[in-house]
């Protein structure tokens, strides 16, 4: 029986790889999936539907759409990437040493994540894009100041349990320096949590990215951004869906490679921590 | 024995746990109470010797191993390690003292860091406190596995792969990595059994005597510390009631609270049952601590005195402290 | 005397995918009305296993594979679930190691206990008196205020004080304690010792009593069984273990005691660690930590004899283990 549920866990952590696998491609070398460049306009081609010429059909102007999903990945994946790393270690980092050292910098520090955590995500990203302004740079800086709480978060309360386990106290007692302890003994320990976050966290920031340019914050046109790309399709969905839907379902298989790869990961670090 | 040098002394120790102070408590402005977990303790180990340190839960036996290897924040006392004051040390200073005093912990399998083998375990401290060159790691790290009974294909391997007894006995090898003067083991066979406890006890009993190790020796268990220590101290509620060789405390004990203990623990021998108690009721709780001596409630002996005024400790005999009124 | 329970041949075992982890392997004894019975031995051999067969809580996937379970002369190995709730918790109790988990933490104390009297016609009034009376007998002070209180307010010893309650409640004939006194500090577990010995005598109900610690059976049990790696190796009176150990196991066990050896040097060890029960040697599972392990116990597993009246060893030594030095004098 527990074969069974391992090979299981196998095919699914394959499937995950492959769909990542396959994002991570068209996201470096796009030229290999298509042979249309995403801001060529072809008005005699203008709202094709979907054929062989043009798997996902055109939009208005005669842009292949699945060029521009293609083309799109690169600043979609980036996002996402960028989104999650930058607060993984910022986040990280602060969740570590407050919960270390305790004192006056944890209290501050909890104090400002329970404020902020009071807001939904999506609503805090847009609230800080408005005061930054538009534009893909100010969509990550909010990612990013808004990404960080929920890994010290995390990294906190491991550290909190860990720095009292008698290995630690060990450590101390063995005289070895903060940042020995730190990084030797709690960082491996408290690190699998977070990074099993850090993968999901990917869909997130990636699909809060997208949202970001859907309504216009984010990348602005002729750039090819699948949310973007979505947007433009809004006002032709009811005689031209494939803009819309067909990039849409591109993001939501994306998605879905990820949560499989994370929860293959999961099981892994698991096994392996023990 | 007693005319051995000072490895440790201990003067008028105190560790206190603030309790939480509920909103309740702000508002009605009630003082900050406090544990008293560890309550003007003083007492001296001597070199080479093993000092065993037994009472009940909560008697804060573990708390003042852990305030003299400062894991814990004495409030207030001093603690001297070979002579030199280590109560306020900090940072470089403190840690370079720590590997002349290293503790053994009771749990074996939460004690060791799961992510490193032994070998990275012990080569560590041996790395951190320059204890031998960087070559000489490795035959060092050998040396010391050997000494603790176990071999050399153990060394690649995690914690996890190990049985309590072995982990208990990378627990040892690290602790002595670093060639400490003192040893505190805290409970370091009540998490094994019996089998394997014997190992152990003959491991430890074997290494003080080879590396001329001082030791206090915390148990809960009073045949293992009569095994092996040669004086022993008896707490109760944060204090030293009785402090004497073991030999002494454990066939003619003096304070009362040091004769029920004994009384209490089971004797092995089926033909002398006990028919009714040692004592009655529990230990109480440390936050409001009864006025005078602190074992007067439940004192079969409990005199007029002993509610009001704490008892000193005094030197009954030769080496032999007790508090308590009845020998006054 | 009489038999109250006699267990014959029980074996349970687990599988854990391929392996069959032998946890209890044909072991075979019986409870006298009146008597504790002791089962002692270390971690994994067996012994809580042992009782949790009696009590019919094996878990998935162990399994209770072999064997006769005889309750007052009626097997209980076949008994349907429901069936065998009627003689749990009335004809036989059970308390366990750590008293916090196995009460009810949101529950309060009078509750805990009115369960035991389920299927008895009594009026709340009763209800509350014999309550009353159980802690009363338990030794807990003030016992009316504290019926309306939860497990939390308590100490540890007086949680196991009223674990010992509950279990007392439906007059059960048979008692399983399973290390009642393992998690509490030398005077509290002297009270209850002292505690479950005097109840036992003034019930006259039997106790089987399981534990790690040779002091808590030779301060409780009539006569005791030593358990090793799934198997009973010896079972004697109290008295006869003490002063006569024939096992070389039972030997090793009391010689590694700290008190057992007075001033040596060197403790006595039983060299080696306790067996994987996946994967047991063949012959007797001692042999390789056994001073006296000939060829043949390599080969052979040995059978319970009986070596004199009433002391049962499965050893193939035993002609070389009778001058072996107990913990006591032999009486003579």
């Amino acid at each position: 029986m527990r074969k069974k549920k391992s090979s299981h866990k196998k095919v699914t952590f394959i499937v995950g790889s492959v769909i990542v696998g396959l994002v991570v491609l068209m996201a470096v070398f796009p030229r290999i999936f298509t042979k249309y460049n995403p801001i060529d306009v072809d008005v005699m081609a203008s709202l094709s539907p979907p054929s062989l010429k043009h798997l996902f059909g055109t939009d208005n102007y005669g842009r292949d759409i699945f060029s521009r999903v293609v083309y799109g990945a690169r600043i979609d994946l980036m996002m996402g990437v960028l989104g999650t790393v930058v607060p993984f270690f910022i986040g990280g980092i602060a969740g570590m040493l407050a919960a270390y050292y305790s004192g006056w910098f944890d209290r501050i520090l909890i104090g400002l994540i329970d404020i902020m955590m009071a807001f939904p995500f999506t609503i805090l990203v847009i609230v800080i894009i408005s005061i930054l302004g538009n534009g893909i740079i100010n969509v990550y800086i909010a990612l990013w100041l808004v990404g960080w709480m929920s890994y010290a978060k995390l990294v906190r309360g491991e550290v909190l349990v860990l720095k009292n386990s008698d290995y630690i106290q060990a450590a101390r007692v063995a005289g070895f320096s903060d940042g020995r302890i730190l990084l030797r003994h709690l960082l491996p320990n408290v690190v699998s949590a977070a990074v099993v976050y850090a993968v999901s966290d990917i869909v997130l920031c990636m699909l809060t990215g997208a949202s970001m340019s859907f309504l216009g914050l984010g990348v602005q046109p002729p750039t090819a951004e699948w949310g973007a790309i979505m947007n433009e399709g809004k006002s032709y969905i009811s005689y031209a869906w494939w803009i819309t839907v067909l990039p849409g379902l591109i993001m939501a298989v994306t998605g879905v490679g990820f949560s499989l790869l994370g929860d293959g990961l999961t099981d892994y670090l698991r096994r392996k921590g023990r | 024995m007693e005319a051995g040098k000072k490895i440790v002394e201990v003067r008028n120790l105190c560790t206190e746990f603030p309790i939480k102070k509920e909103f309740s408590d702000i508002l009605a402005r009630r003082p900050e109470k406090s544990v008293k977990a560890v309550n003007d303790v003083s007492f001296d180990v001597y070199e080479g010797e093993s000092l065993g340190l037994v009472g009940e839960s909560g008697c804060g036996k573990s708390t003042l191993a852990k305030t003299i290897v400062r894991l814990c924040e004495a409030k207030a006392g001093t603690i001297k390690i070979n002579g030199r004051d280590i109560t306020n040390l900090q940072g470089k200073n403190l840690r370079a003292v720590r590997k002349s005093m290293q503790m053994i912990f009771q749990d074996p399998y939460s004690s060791l860091n799961p992510r490193m083998t032994v070998y990275e375990t012990i080569a560590e401290i041996l790395k951190v406190h320059k204890i031998v060159s960087v070559h000489e790691i490795p035959d060092k790290v050998n040396e010391i596995l050997a000494m603790c009974g176990l071999n050399k294909e153990m060394a690649e391997r995690y914690p996890g792969e190990f049985s309590g007894g072995q982990r208990q006995r990378v627990g040892i090898a690290r602790a002595l990595a670093a060639g400490p003067s003192v040893i505190l083991a805290d409970e370091p066979v009540s998490a094994l059994d019996v089998s394997i406890q014997a190992q152990i006890i003959n491991l430890l009993k074997k290494l003080q005597k080879e590396l001329h190790l001082t030791m206090i020796f915390i148990s809960h268990d009073l045949h293992v510390v009569r095994y092996i220590s040669q004086r022993t101290a008896a707490m109760y509620l944060g204090k030293i009631v009785e402090i004497g060789s073991t030999e002494v405390l454990f066939t003619d004990p003096l304070h009362p609270y040091t004769g029920i203990l004994i009384h209490a623990s089971p004797k092995i021998d089926p033909t002398q049952r006990e028919r009714s108690p040692a004592i009655q009721g529990e230990v109480p709780s440390p936050i409001d601590l009864p006025k005078g001596c602190l074992f007067h409630p439940r004192c079969p002996r409990c005199m007029e005195k002993c509610k009001n005024k704490i008892p000193e400790m005094k030197e009954i005999k030769e080496g032999h402290l007790i508090a308590c009124h009845l020998y006054e | 005397m009489q038999k109250l329970l006699e267990v014959i041949d029980l074996k349970t075992y687990f599988y854990a995918g391929d392996k069959i982890i032998k946890a209890v392997d044909g072991a075979s004894f019986e409870v006298r009305r009146g008597e504790t019975f002791g089962i002692v031995g270390e971690s994994g051999c067996g012994k809580s296993q042992t009782c949790r067969s009696v009590l019919k809580l094996i878990r998935n996937p162990g399994k209770i594979t072999g064997g006769r379970i005889l309750y007052e002369g009626r097997d209980v190995v076949p008994l349907s679930n429901r069936q065998m709730r009627k003689i749990r918790g009335k004809e036989i109790s059970a308390i366990f190691q750590e008293p916090m988990t196995s009460l009810n933490p949101i529950m309060k104390i009078r509750d805990q206990i009115y369960e035991g009297f389920k299927g008895k016609n009594m009026t709340g009034e009763q209800k509350e008196e014999r309550a009353v009376e159980l802690l009363r007998m338990v030794g807990i002070p003030s016992p009316k205020q504290r019926l309306n209180d939860y497990p939390h307010q308590f100490s540890g010893g007086m949680r196991q004080r009223i674990m010992i309650a509950i279990a007392l409640g439906s007059n059960p004939k048979l008692l399983i304690a399973d290390e009642p006194t393992t998690a509490l500090d030398v005077t509290i577990q002297n009270q209850i010792m002292v505690l479950i010995n005097d109840l036992k005598d003034k019930m006259g109900m039997s106790v089987i009593l399981v534990t790690h610690d040779l002091g808590v059976i030779a301060q409780m049990c009539e006569r005791v069984a030593v358990m090793y790696a799934g198997k009973i190796v010896e079972m004697t009176d109290t008295v006869t273990l003490f002063a006569k150990p024939r096992h070389p196991y039972t030997y090793g066990l009391m010689r590694s005691l700290p008190a057992g050896g007075g001033n040596a040097e060197k403790l006595y060890t039983i060299e080696g660690t306790i067996p994987n029960l996946a994967e047991l040697p063949a012959g007797c599972a001692f042999a390789p930590r056994c001073q006296f392990a000939a060829e043949k116990c390599r080969r052979q597993e040995p059978k319970p004899e009986e070596a004199e009246k009433g002391h049962w060893v499965s050893c193939h030594c035993l002609n070389r283990t009778c001058g072996l030095k107990g913990l006591i004098p032999v009486l003579k």
